[in-house]
């Protein structure tokens, strides 16, 4: 069952996953907030699954503390296509052995608009995997940040840690820093990073326009293949096909922003 | 009736000429077959038509029912009813095979289509094309074989409905049970819009089953003889040489790439 909350300006949510439990939650930062901590704890071999929603109309800063006990499992998705900075501090503790946890990340940066992320995932037990897939575009000036840590304590072995980051760049004046890390003290692991940074392929724009698609619109169908794997995690079929035409729009495929 | 007119074309690939004044006419129902030996200027013309930006049209028009061409967008030519089936299409992994068609098919309505129109129209395609089901859902051209590259290519035509297509090669990759699907769906899309083709191949059986009205030879960026059918039999049995003898031209030769060498890496140099 989905469990549905909206956060307000200034909110804390602390929320435990109970052993063997199995919970989903979509939580949709409001157009006041401003700051919403959010701090988890993933209790032995408990599932849940995590949907973060920015509607934040002005600047917002947003701070995820998460620990994962001992096999538990947890899935963890973040859109934002709002037309506002956002600050975003990510912290995952994989506490004891075999815990597991995934971030997929959407981020639209219009005209002028700053996001910023430094996300770390620390392995502090063997046989424990974390996984982080960030995806971004940028219109005109945007501005896009993103620092992804991927840290393996010494004695973690079997762990894995791996990263990929994927910008799309589009028009001029947009600023992207991305700095994948992998902090490895241990012999042991498997671990990886994969960073592209990009304009759109001209060959593929080509194709796309021998189709009929403006400019405009074969850029925004490339943009929506950034944020699809993010938006493929909520489990609400209606509020799918809503974010997706959101998003949609927004990347200009139907003509407009 | 669709009516696309090519006057004296020349057309500049990084300052080099390919066309070099190139005159011909294809209309709604016609089947022109374009033959010539590589590297002296099919793909050329057609990707030119289709107004790739890699091609500079240097003098001459193009008019598709009286209107310049030239003067038009890339995509407002395929919206004024141009279609290029191309002998490369790109993979763009990310965006699903029926996002994109049902994007390029709202690109040219006023009013969306139907959800429910469009995957039936997209699954009939997809039948007749006998192509697995799921290529709606899978990334457009993402993991295709060559030859399902080729058939995706005829089910976007079959779906965008161009009043004149040009298929660049699309018989390559396909093996024989393939192109006779291939060339059915091209027939029985034609007999259904009335579409013109030009059709670029090297392939005499492919011609066969779509049993051109018109056939061209093109060398050395002009087209030297054109005529009908019987002209692909003569291309197919006796080669261009004839031609290069007969009409006193001579076919560019494709340059045959020598290997590079990049030189020594990490080799230690003694004085």
């Amino acid at each position: 069952m989905l469990n549905r909350k909206e956060v307000h300006n200034s909110e804390t949510l602390n929320i435990q996953i109970d052993s063997r439990d199995q919970k989903s939650y979509l939580i949709e930062l409001s157009k006041d907030c401003t700051k919403f901590d959010l701090n988890v704890e993933c209790l032995e071999n408990s599932f849940s699954k995590f949907f973060i929603l920015n509607h934040a109309e002005s600047a917002c800063e947003l701070n995820i503390n998460m620990v994962l006990k001992q096999d538990a499992n947890c899935q963890m998705g973040v859109l934002d296509l709002e037309k506002s900075p956002l600050k975003w501090n990510h912290y995952v503790d994989l506490k004891e052995q075999g815990a597991e946890y995934e971030i997929l990340s959407g981020q639209l940066c219009q005209e002028h608009i700053k996001k910023v992320c430094e996300m770390e995932v620390r392995h502090n037990a063997p046989h424990t995997n974390g996984q982080m897939k960030n995806f971004a575009v940028l219109f005109d000036y945007g501005q896009y940040q993103m620092i992804a840590n991927g840290n393996i304590k010494k004695g973690c072995f079997d762990a894995q840690s791996h990263q990929a980051t994927r910008v799309l760049t589009l028009g001029q004046g947009h600023k992207t820093k991305v700095i994948p890390l992998l902090l490895i003290d241990e012999n042991d692991v498997k671990a990886s990073h994969a960073l592209t940074i990009g304009q759109p392929d001209a060959d593929q724009l080509y194709y796309l326009q021998s189709r009929g698609l403006s400019t405009k619109q074969a850029v925004g169908l490339l943009s929506v293949g950034y944020f699809l794997p993010v938006i493929d995690l909520v489990e609400d079929e209606e509020l799918k096909d809503s974010l997706r035409q959101e998003m949609e729009s927004k990347v200009g495929l139907h003509g407009h922003q | 009736m669709a009516d696309l007119v090519i006057k004296d074309l020349h057309v500049s690939v990084e300052n080099k000429e390919i066309l070099k004044g190139l005159s011909l006419t294809v209309k709604s129902g016609e089947r022109h077959a374009l033959m010539g030996p590589n590297g002296n200027g099919k793909s050329t013309l057609l990707a030119a038509i289709m107004g790739n930006p890699k091609y500079t049209v240097t003098s001459g028009s193009i008019t598709l029912d009286g209107k310049d061409v030239l003067q038009m967008s890339v995509d407002e030519r395929s919206k004024a009813g141009l279609f290029l089936g191309m002998q490369y299409p790109s993979v763009v992994s990310g965006v699903t095979n029926s996002d994109f068609l049902r994007s390029a098919i709202n690109a040219r309505l006023e009013k969306p289509i139907s959800l429910f129109k469009f995957i039936k129209e997209m699954d009939k395609a997809i039948e007749q094309l006998e192509m697995k089901p799921d290529l709606a859902h899978r990334f457009l051209n993402d993991g295709f074989s060559g030859g399902e590259k080729k058939r995706n290519e005829i089910v976007q035509m079959m779906m965008l409905k161009p009043a004149i297509a040009m298929l660049d090669e699309i018989d390559s990759g396909l093996d024989v049970d393939a192109l006779r699907i291939v060339s059915d769906a091209i027939n029985q899309c034609q007999q259904q819009t009335d579409l013109g083709l030009l059709i670029v191949s090297h392939y005499a059986r492919f011609y066969e089953y779509l049993q051109p009205t018109h056939a061209h030879v093109l060398m050395d960026g002009q087209i030297v003889v054109s005529g009908d059918a019987s002209l692909v039999e003569k291309v197919d049995q006796d080669g261009y040489e004839w031609i290069e003898k007969e009409y006193h031209v001579t076919a560019n030769k494709e340059e045959d790439k020598q290997p590079i060498s990049l030189g020594s890496c990490g080799a230690k140099k003694y004085a």
